[in-house]
């Protein structure tokens, strides 16, 4: 065999593994859809897409809506996570496509605002899910029907006042926030609200930047932090890439009920550390329940022009011992 | 000794009377030497008690350890004048498929290892035989193969993280916690560091890869293999990534699809501090190893010292101008002298 041959034959390989990959991920959106001419179709613009358990629980959610509700659902998402700049391209792109109902993540008020209005005015209804800059106070500028998701503030502080309880904190105990996505307006949010309950018991808050694509150095940031402040009685990650590495540095340092933990969405690995205690609970946004909702909605303004409440807060869930195996079963279904 | 102290002990006899300054500045480690050691200087004296203690050691090296090991076959491909920017798709991707054939296939973990380490050296050979068959950049083929093991990742994982089994032997000699503060990723690192090294600083192998990268026409006139020589380079900065995969099995226990999205640039990073020219022909492994420890040493070293994690892009992307800027001046320095 020659080298071109040779050449030739990987390349079609490798061709045909992506082809086949496409094929496999197009086939499971259609799985989704509606074996009939949908009724109606969506747009779905999110700024996170699969790669993350929680995204792909939301997807799940959205193909599972589709085949209910017999509607075409186009889904969307930068290819680097939270990239807003190529968010803001993408919704305007959905918007041009005139599509009967759009839900979008809303990142901020400053660049959704133009498409937004945009939507309106051509009679677009837009449901914003997971993610809207404020919202208790939803803004003429950024119109939205209805936002299905997490309050962060309020589900801040609602981790704090779970944190207080599960490890009796009281005033100069210390606790930190791990943070994998520095910079995203929820999660700064989520800190803001722990950082609420918290102070207010004189319970000192830090914070702290782990790389999450990065366990190794995310697991080297946290080990260097407790050796830095040994006094620490609590870990609080505001996601599964920060409480993984974190589990990790507990049980090497054989902390185990010296330091606490608590997590932020549910996956198929904080259910042992839940069930064994090592992890109190994990705050649930419950992205399945989000998309779902978003779509139903949506469906239910379009086709018979009913007004939403302006806020669907599914941001109060919480996964400990008392519910972990009902949550196991619908992790294991996707559902988580 | 380093690789590229070998080369410049060759590059001495053959040219002889190579004054000490001269030789000083030509090793390629000079740079990364004096930046640890300036580091180190630093945060001993704002962490004085912490820093150096075995618990902090032990993080840093863990962390060196994950990125080194890219950073070994990195740097070699960069001598040899080529660049793999999808080393952190094709780490997910042998994590997850090591993962999905060790549980969900239910194969034996020995087996399922096996395949994995096969799959990640032959996507770096694919990279190579796409750069090197279709004559295109390695950055334009490992640009378009990043995001084919992207895709594929999350499509096998359908993104979710992916568990081994749990207390697994044979992960755990790869990367299972070593009494309390040292993971057996630390040691593998720096064994293959060695064998790296040897290979690069004594072996006809070794000479191949720095004369292919410096001058690839020139090299072929005088019979060197150059087109095996730059497949070598691929396939083994392609071996390493699913040993570092490994690495992260073995430590997390788990392997997710978002894991390593910077770890190419980190690696390429790591490299250049260490020394390694990005016009091929010149560099280090010791010196790609310094670097990756400096980069997790910064990131620990400012958690002790206090200091917010935000900075650590800062320093590094300061560190990676100057590294450059001195080396650029050092060679100068060095063409003028001949």
């Amino acid at each position: 065999m020659t080298k071109r041959a040779v050449l030739i034959g990987l390349t079609v390989f490798v061709l045909f593994s992506a082809s086949a990959s496409l094929l496999f991920a197009t086939g499971q959106g259609e799985k989704g859809s509606a074996p009939s001419k949908p009724e109606y179709t969506f747009y779905f613009v999110s700024h996170g897409g699969p790669g993350d358990p929680y995204w792909q629980a939301f997807i799940n959610g959205v193909n599972d809506s589709a085949k209910a509700f017999n509607v075409k659902i186009v889904y969307v998402y930068p290819q680097k996570q939270g990239d807003v700049n190529e968010l803001i391209k993408e919704l305007n792109s959905a918007i041009a496509a005139k599509p009967d109902g759009i839900g979008v993540t809303v990142d901020s008020e400053e660049g959704f605002s133009a498409p937004l209005l945009d939507a309106k005015k051509l009679g677009i209804p837009v449901v914003a899910f997971d993610t809207v800059p404020d919202p208790e106070n939803p803004k003429a500028t950024i119109p939205y029907i209805s936002y299905v998701g997490e309050d962060s503030f309020t589900a801040g502080q609602e981790v704090g006042r779970g944190a207080l309880a599960s490890f009796k904190l009281a005033a100069g105990d210390r606790v930190v926030v791990l943070n994998h996505e520095a910079g995203n307006v929820s999660l700064t949010l989520r800190t803001s609200g722990i950082k609420d309950i918290l102070s207010a018991k004189s319970v000192t808050v830090d914070e702290l930047a782990v790389p999450g694509d990065d366990p190794a150095q995310s697991q080297a940031v946290i080990q260097n932090y407790i050796a830095k402040n040994p006094a620490v009685r609590a870990l609080i990650s505001l996601g599964p890439l920060g409480y993984l590495p974190a589990a990790k540095v507990i049980e090497n340092g054989k902390l185990i009920g010296k330091v606490g933990l608590v997590g932020w969405d549910i996956t198929p690995e904080a259910i042992p550390m839940i069930q064994s205690g090592e992890m109190a609970f994990t705050a649930n946004e419950q992205p399945y329940y989000i998309a779902t909702t978003s779509v139903y909605l949506l469906y239910m303004n379009v086709k018979y022009h009913f007004d939403p409440q302006p806020l669907f807060n599914t941001g109060l869930g919480k996964v400990d011992k008392s519910n972990i195996d009902s949550w196991a079963q619908l992790v294991k279904a996707g559902k988580g | 000794m380093s690789s590229g102290e070998g080369r410049i002990a060759r590059e001495g006899a053959r040219g002889g009377g190579m004054g000490l300054l001269r030789r000083v500045i030509r090793v390629p480690e000079l740079m990364v030497l004096v930046a640890l050691l300036i580091v180190i200087l630093g945060f001993v004296i704002m962490a004085p008690t912490t820093f150096l203690s075995p618990r902090s050691i032990g993080a840093f090296m863990t962390a060196s350890a994950q990125l080194g090991i890219v950073a070994i076959g990195a740097a070699i491909l960069i001598i040899a004048g080529e660049f793999d920017i999808s080393v952190g798709s094709n780490y997910a991707f042998t994590g997850i498929l090591i993962g999905v054939l060790s549980t969900t296939a239910g194969l034996p973990t020995w087996l399922a290892v096996i395949i994995g380490l096969g799959v990640s050296t032959s996507i770096g050979l694919v990279n190579g035989l796409i750069t090197i068959g279709a004559r295109i950049p390695s950055f334009i083929t490992t640009l378009g193969t990043w995001l084919i093991w992207y895709g594929l990742t999350l499509a096998l994982s359908k993104g979710f993280f992916v568990s081994v089994r749990p207390h697994d032997p044979l992960i755990a000699v790869m990367g299972g916690l070593l009494g309390n503060q040292f993971y057996a990723s630390v040691f593998w690192w720096l064994g293959i560091g060695i064998i790296a090294v040897v290979m690069l600083g004594r072996t006809r192998l070794g000479n191949w890869i720095f004369a292919v990268g410096g001058n690839t026409d020139a090299a072929r006139a005088v019979g060197v293999p150059a087109n095996k020589v730059k497949m070598f380079a691929f396939g083994f900065v392609g071996f390493l990534a699913g040993i570092s995969a490994l690495f992260t099995l073995g430590q997390q226990g788990a392997m997710a699809p978002l894991y390593g999205q910077n770890l190419s640039m980190q690696a390429i990073a790591a490299s250049v501090i260490g020394g390694c020219a990005l016009t091929g022909g010149s560099g280090s492994v010791v010196g790609a190893m310094l670097g990756a420890v400096l980069m997790s040493m910064i990131n620990s070293g400012l958690i002790l010292a206090g200091a917010p994690t935000f900075w650590y892009q800062t320093f590094v992307g300061a560190i990676v101008i100057i590294a450059v800027v001195i080396n650029t001046a050092i060679s100068r320095r060095v063409a003028m002298m001949k």
